[in-house]
């Protein structure tokens, strides 16, 4: 599942002589890598270059997709978003390994922020690599009132530099024109000198550069000894950047735009929450009301029912005897043709499009690293860090992804933590369709108390585990890029292709699920499994014994719990309860697989279990309570 | 305690001179927003290293932001924002400038 997500590199190869695949590619064919820090607009030149959409994250540290097309006879190759060359993350191993393969590197910087950003340039000279600079965001530095010498930034880095304006499509065929004479630049005297002294080297070397810089997985790779010089070598390299800014910077005014003052008042809690209440309504209004009612009422009951599954059904049921167990598993009631569909198009997809087109506009527009720090005072007090937003938001999209996603936290501890609340609380958004739904109809008050109890849940299991847990987590450090207008370019881009990506994984675990509801239904197991657990639906949950259904159902995918749920006629009070139970209930199969992966069997089997004893607990002691 | 520890070390001219308003040695917690500082120290080698990459690193003169109850200090160096949480900044020893 999410094949692609795995490490690009790991599909490139170890060999830098890429013309020897003999895979069609012309032998004077170039490697060109695109190298650039979080938000400097990386994912618009690679689709200048390539025609090919790249996934493009605007939050520091979330994406290790890798794309690559093509540039005429030339390979385009994009690297996720870096402040530096090493390998303190994943995104900077993924990217470290990709530019070791690099003929060329093209080095997208952004115009505003060139202290940030030529850190990282003047790390990839004193690698040697021959390179091309994209000034880009020249058009907003310009409106910011910043003034840059490009021809002196050009002598000194001695690299072409081109200023571009990406978004805007200006300087790019400049730039297509300056990656042929792309070259290496001015090493960084001392530094040279330093891989002379240490290495033998006459000349700059990725590898032995990362080597000095105490790289040991480099330097074991190039057979060298690992040298514990970061620190010199990087407080140098840092001093060089701010001499050279100094020269060709000149800063007319201090900021105070609107946009900064706006991003201020997004982390600052009396504003802040303002905001971010704002801005769950709007998602509320967006994915509960507009989508998972009125879209899904046609999509689903107008059109999925009401068309689609009684022609279906009569097709099959034309060529097929419907007393035939295949006839049962093709369009019975848990039918690969009717259910399966039917959930998976009419009901999933439309809530899926609206949670990441929300998702993306928010990653886009630079909200989401100031919801990190907003809301960092509160996740530390679960043992995370503000970062920790990020997979809590994409588990309200999927959980699967959600657990994959914790790896971007600074320690085991952390991703533990982040694990377990996941599994345990955060509903995925395929349920959260379902949940919203049934809360709609029943009304404000419900959704307050089943949000009131979740998030008291979810404090509580964090706050017992941050104290349980040994060892220490870490602590925020988050580069607050600038806010700007969402592209929709970008969103749609974006939102298209996770959606892909959710069904493409969604879809075979749906069908799986399916047959296998369908033979137990046929074997008669389903109402074995119910009478087996009746007691503990009926007696101490109080729901009816058909709700054994949607929990086993649960286990096949976390939905069709809730989902199962929607067709039963419940009171209210019982809807409430059985809601928190499915939420609480174990993930689906995709996000335990996750799980296994992740965390190994051990962990996963406490987390697992732990699910199933919370989750059957407290929901029968709301039911014990309630009703 | 913090500050106690902080304060003792650090002072570079002479023993026991009052502090000025400039020179004051602190850990960055206990900055105000809009106090201007030089960053002295910082502990943890990981952060100091991301630090050094952001352009906030040890010897760098930055302008407290934003700073959020019980929260992350947002630190300004030129248009460059970066958000630190509060344990963190307990952690980094600062001078007033």
């Amino acid at each position: 599942m999410h094949g692609h997500h795995g490490h690009g590199a790991v599909a490139f190869g170890h060999k830098h002589h890429h013309g020897a695949a003999g895979q069609g590619v012309h032998p004077a064919a170039k490697r060109i890598v695109l190298v650039g820090n979080p938000n400097t607009g990386k994912s618009v030149f690679f689709n200048a270059l390539t025609g090919i959409y790249v996934d493009v994250s605007n939050f520091p540290g979330t994406t290790v997709d890798v794309a690559q097309g093509r540039w005429g006879d030339d390979l385009v190759v994009d690297t996720p978003g870096i402040y530096g060359v090493a390998s303190f993350n994943d995104e900077e191993r993924v990217a470290r390994d990709i530019i070791l393969q690099a003929d060329l590197v093209v080095n997208i910087v952004d115009a505003v922020h060139l202290e940030r950003d030529l850190f990282l340039t003047q790390q990839l000279i004193d690698m040697g690599l021959p390179m091309v600079v994209a000034l880009n965001m020249m058009d907003e530095a310009e409106a910011q009132g910043l003034k840059i010498d490009v021809r002196l930034l050009e002598e000194s880095l001695g690299v072409p530099v081109v200023p571009t304006a990406a978004v805007l499509g200006r300087g790019m065929a400049e730039l297509k024109a300056a990656i042929p004479h792309a070259r290496p630049g001015r090493v960084d005297p001392t530094i040279m000198a330093k891989l002379k002294e240490w290495y033998g080297a006459s000349r700059p070397s990725p590898e032995l550069l990362l080597a000095a810089e105490g790289d040991a997985e480099v330097a074991a790779r190039a057979g060298v000894a690992p040298m514990g010089a970061r620190e010199e070598l990087y407080i140098h390299r840092r001093q060089r950047v701010n001499d050279l800014i100094a020269r060709v910077v000149v800063d007319t005014r201090d900021g105070g735009g609107l946009a900064e003052r706006l991003g201020r008042w997004m982390v600052q809690p009396i504003t802040g929450i303002p905001i971010l209440a704002g801005v769950l309504v709007a998602l509320y209004y967006l994915i509960g009301f507009l989508v998972a009612q009125q879209v899904v009422g046609f999509t689903e009951k107008s059109f999925m029912k009401g068309v689609y599954e009684p022609f279906i059904k009569g097709l099959i049921e034309q060529i097929i005897d419907p007393s035939t167990p295949l006839a049962t598993v093709l369009v019975g009631e848990f039918g690969l043709l009717t259910m399966t569909i039917t959930y998976l198009f009419g009901l999933l997809l439309p809530l899926v499009i609206g949670f990441y087109l929300a998702l993306a506009v928010m990653e886009d527009s630079g909200y989401l690293p100031r919801l990190a720090t907003l809301v960092d005072r509160a996740l530390t007090g679960l043992g995370l860090n503000g970062r920790a937003i990020v997979p809590m938001i994409l588990g309200l999209g999927c959980v699967t992804m959600a657990t994959m996603t914790t790896r971007i936290l600074g320690s085991q501890r952390e991703r533990r933590i982040a694990v377990a609340l996941l599994g345990l609380t955060i509903p995925c958004s395929a349920q959260l369709a379902v949940i919203t739904a049934m809360l709609a109809s029943l009304g404000p008050g419900f959704a307050a108390a089943y949000a009131a109890i979740i998030v008291t849940i979810l404090v509580v299991v964090g706050t017992l585990l941050n104290q349980i847990l040994p060892g220490k987590s870490t602590g925020l450090l988050i580069d607050l890029p600038p806010l700007r207008i969402p592209r929709v370019g970008n969103v749609v881009r974006k939102t298209i292709s996770k959606v892909q990506m959710f069904l493409s994984d969604a879809g075979p675990l749906f069908a799986v699920g399916s047959v296998l509801l369908s033979v137990l239904q046929i074997s008669g197991w389903l109402e074995g499994i119910q009478t087996l657990l009746a007691p503990l639906t009926v007696g101490w949950l109080q729901l009816p014994k058909e709700a054994a259904t949607a929990f086993v159902m649960g286990f096949v995918r976390r939905d069709y719990g809730a989902a199962g749920l929607l067709s039963m006629d419940l009171t209210s009070m019982q809807t409430l309860v059985a809601l928190v139970t499915v939420t609480l209930f174990v993930p689906c199969i995709a996000s335990v697989m996750m799980l296994f992966k992740e965390r190994g069997w051990k962990e996963a089997v406490v987390v697992w279990v732990g699910c199933l004893v919370v989750a059957f607990g407290l929901g029968g002691l709301i039911s014990q309570i309630l009703i | 305690m913090q500050m106690v520890r902080s304060c003792s070390r650090l002072t570079v001219d002479g023993p026991r001179r009052d502090p000025p308003r400039g020179g004051t040695t602190m850990t960055l917690d206990m900055v105000r927003r809009g106090d201007r500082v030089r960053i002295l120290h910082i502990d943890d080698p990981q952060v100091r290293f991301q630090a050094i990459r952001f352009g906030i690193g040890e010897g760098a003169d930055v302008r407290c932001a934003e700073k959020l109850p019980a929260g992350p200090i947002v630190l300004r160096r030129g248009r460059q924002e970066i958000a630190i949480g509060r344990n963190i900044a307990r952690s980094i020893r600062v001078e007033a400038i």
